[in-house]
């Protein structure tokens, strides 16, 4: 059981870098990372609102839940 | 007024003097117990009793004070929860129950043992408490140092 971030797959349909995610919702690359690499043990609301803010999407499009 | 940094400057001084007479009292065990027991009128084995003791117990002194040192520089730069400090002060506290048995045994020829051996469990105790609340230390910063 855990949380898959899909958050490559939504800056690739954005055709964004994730340099640029970074600095537009003020959190550091090295965080970003974190989050993307599926290291991070929790996510904040307000970061994923502004996640959801400059992608244009729902928090169900970043993060999924898999059995395995 | 103490603070903090103060208080880390201040038990290190208080370290250093302990291991100069750590230091000093390795070379001069031997002289040092036998004028000892001269002084207080007790037989020579009291006072080979008490050499054997020293250096039986040296080595939990030296591990409790290079940890302590080691902690204590860990600190000074900033870094509290690691698990270096969880090991360091494990081994401190495993170092003061090594020393219990040993001063409970020494009680049948001095007295003066058997503080140091309830001394020395209670630390071994309370060691064994702050080191629990380091290990929990750890793992809170570890979670929020992976939070986004």
């Amino acid at each position: 059981m855990k949380i898959i971030v899909n958050l490559d797959v939504m800056l690739a349909k954005r055709k964004m870098s994730s340099g640029e995610l970074a600095e537009r919702i003020g959190i550091t690359q090295a965080n970003l990372s974190i989050l993307k690499t599926g290291k991070a043990k929790a996510i904040r609301f307000s970061t994923l609102s502004a996640i959801c803010k400059e992608l244009d999407c729902q928090p169900g499009d970043i993060l999924e839940y898999s059995e395995e | 007024m103490i603070n903090s940094h103060k208080s880390i400057k201040l038990t290190r001084v208080y370290i250093i003097i302990l291991t100069i007479g750590f230091i000093a009292l390795l070379f001069s065990a031997p002289f040092t117990a036998f004028w000892y027991t001269d002084l207080t009128g007790k037989s020579d084995t009291a006072a080979k009793v008490l050499i054997g003791v020293f250096y039986l117990c040296s080595p939990a002194a030296a591990i409790v004070i290079i940890s302590s040192l080691k902690l204590l520089n860990n600190m000074k730069n900033g870094m509290f929860f690691t698990v270096e400090n969880t090991k360091h002060l494990s081994r401190m506290s495993w170092s003061c129950f090594y020393v219990t048995p040993i001063c409970l045994i020494c009680f049948l020829w001095f007295y003066g043992f058997i503080p140091i051996a309830v001394s020395s469990a209670f630390m071994f105790l309370i060691l064994r408490i702050i080191k629990n609340v380091f290990e929990y230390g750890c793992e809170i910063k570890e979670e929020n140092d992976l939070m986004v």
